[in-house]
């Protein structure tokens, strides 16, 4: 014990670690303040009840949970969120690998393509949804103008109950594509040429190339890019906020957005943390299970 | 010989098509929005649907600016931006040369503790820093809305690898020169790492001007208002003017859309290289 003190006391009074430990304060201050003190007290108040953040709350051990896991509302809630997952993660990540495949050779216009795809990331997400939301409008939208040129009936979208949520995927997707897709590029292009040469030379055609070499070392960035693709697109709250509000009826209400409900519409506090903690519960279970997955299939050359 | 090209062409010609069919349907969206906040009121909500205005109006620019105070909006968004950008990039570069250059067990933990907040969802801390800021008295204040972008646990990692590649004998050899450590910290270090500066910068302007649910959370007054939280907000209060409403998106997205198209490259390799959109 002593040790380590007097080890302690001869890093704070050497001239020039000690600086270290100061320069790293800004980042630990930061850490506890915004990360260490809210996650702390998120656990604590799901615990409790409290309402309208005012008053003292109050100890209720876990009925909060019991009540959640009771509400037929938050299953509801539970499912529209995987069904939307669900699509948006295979979609986002499969279509822009196979861009990304395409565009990281000597493909015409190359750079071009790489903005114009990459145009729908830098766009907040709000304004997506708003203008989407005008895309999707029944009577005067453009796409049933285009369906209708098709000789295709038009849609209600996103006010009928059983597309709202593919047409709210097909936003997320459209959104996330070009954002995949230059971490791809940048993975493929950390690829050492030296492989496909020896490729080539042991006479390989391209697309064998593609499927032996290519696909597997990319393997990191593509779990990397599940994982935080299902993460982010499980938390979706922009886009039901500013396309439906949690509707029609209850149809795309999703987690994070009856979260954002329960803390701020409703004003119950205690519930709306329980509710917190068990979505990161379900976020940390997804992601060991991915990292599970590419433990297994790692490949190494 | 001569087939081979052929086949090779037509390949490279459904490529072509493929991912020309793709980058209409993700022009689509921006084109839509431009045509309807520059078509006249009429020819917005009309059967059949024009696609493109027959003149340019700008009848819906002086509608929504009198409506929505826009500018305000822009401001702060531009203010809210701007600092955090400015502070992150400051305080990510120390913490992170504090990590990378000044090595010892603890910090190695402190370090790992601090990159797992990467992995926390924003939901989870969102309410409890509404308390906080509440408890603070710092709601629908500035510092408030720029509360949780002041320092980026991105920013330090990334600044911690970077600057993990600069020899140790650079600053030692200042040092021995008789150099102060804040003097080194300023005179050498920060003009190594611009690369990672300029790839935090962007990044971390881009995602503090297109942040949506906490500066909506955290703002209750129009004052503070940034102009993603307008946006939404006017969307819902104004259902029917789409005419408006895509004045006012088009002019959130516009400024981020001009930096984005002249600084491309820049901005890609800057993503790529950051690879978490936090």
């Amino acid at each position: 014990m002593k040790k380590i003190l007097m080890g302690i006391k001869k890093e704070f009074t050497h001239p020039i670690r000690r600086w270290g430990y100061l320069f790293i304060l800004p980042g630990i201050i930061y850490y506890s303040i915004v990360m260490a003190y809210p996650i702390g007290t998120g656990l604590f108040l799901s615990f409790h009840k409290w309402y309208a953040f005012t008053g003292t709350p109050k100890f209720t051990g876990i009925k909060n949970f019991i009540e959640l896991f009771q509400d037929e509302v938050f299953w509801l809630s539970l499912r529209n969120t995987i069904y939307y997952t669900s699509l948006c993660v295979p979609f986002s990540v499969v279509i822009p690998l196979f861009l990304a495949i395409l565009l990281s050779e000597k493909f015409p216009l190359k750079n071009f393509f790489r903005t114009i795809y990459f145009l729908p990331t830098i766009t907040s997400i709000v304004a997506i949804g708003v203008v989407w939301a005008w895309l999707y409008q029944p009577t005067f939208g453009l796409l049933n103008d285009i369906l209708k040129h098709l000789g295709l009936p038009s849609q209600m979208w996103i006010r009928d109950k059983r597309l709202v949520i593919p047409c709210l995927a097909i936003v997320f997707i459209w959104f996330r594509i070009g954002f995949n897709m230059v971490l791809f590029l940048a993975g493929i292009t950390g690829i050492p040429n030296v492989l496909y040469e020896a490729a080539t030379i042991d006479g390989a055609s391209r697309t064998q190339q593609i499927f032996r070499i290519t696909l597997p070392l990319l393997f990191p960035t593509t779990i990397f890019l599940l994982i935080t693709t299902t993460i982010y697109s499980f938390q979706v709250f922009d886009l039901v906020f500013v396309m439906t509000k949690g509707g029609p009826g209850n149809a795309s209400r999703t987690v994070g957005f009856e979260i954002y409900e329960r803390a701020f519409s409703f004003f119950e506090v205690g519930p709306a943390m329980a509710e917190t903690v068990v979505l990161f519960g379900i976020l940390l279970a997804i992601t060991s299970v991915q990292l599970q997955v590419e433990k297994k299939l790692r490949v190494e050359f | 010989m001569y087939t081979f090209r052929i086949i090779r062409d037509i390949k490279i010609g459904i490529f072509l098509a493929i991912v020309s069919a793709g980058a209409l349907v993700m022009f689509l969206p921006f084109f839509w929005m431009g045509m309807t906040a520059f078509k006249p009121q009429p020819e917005i909500l009309t059967l059949p649907i024009k696609w493109i205005p027959s003149q340019i109006t700008f009848q819906h620019f002086k509608s929504a600016f009198g409506h929505v105070p826009i500018f305000l909006y822009l401001f702060n968004s531009l203010y809210v931006a701007g600092v955090c950008t400015a502070s992150s990039v400051f305080f990510s570069a120390m913490t992170g040369y504090g990590f990378a250059k000044f090595r010892s067990k603890g910090g190695e933990i402190i370090f790992l503790i601090i990159l797992s907040g990467l992995m926390v969802p924003m939901v989870v801390r969102i309410i409890p820093l509404y308390l906080l800021c509440i408890q603070l008295h710092i709601d629908d204040t500035y510092l408030g809305i720029m509360l949780p972008n002041l320092v980026s646990i991105y920013g330090i990692f990334l600044m911690r690898q970077y600057i993990l590649s600069i020899p140790t004998g650079l600053f030692d050899a200042a040092r021995i020169d008789g150099a102060s450590e804040p003097r080194i910290f300023f005179t050498i270090l920060l003009p190594l790492i611009k690369p990672a500066i300029a790839a935090l910068a962007i990044f971390k302007f881009l995602f503090t001007w297109n942040a949506f649910l906490w500066p909506l959370i955290v703002t209750s007054s129009l004052e503070k208002r940034v102009i993603t939280v307008g946006l939404a907000l006017f969307s819902g209060f104004y259902i029917q003017r789409y005419g408006e409403m895509m004045v006012v998106a088009l002019i959130s997205v516009l400024p981020i859309l001009v930096v984005f198209l002249t600084l491309q490259r820049r901005f890609i390799k800057g993503i790529a290289l950051t690879g978490i959109k936090y």
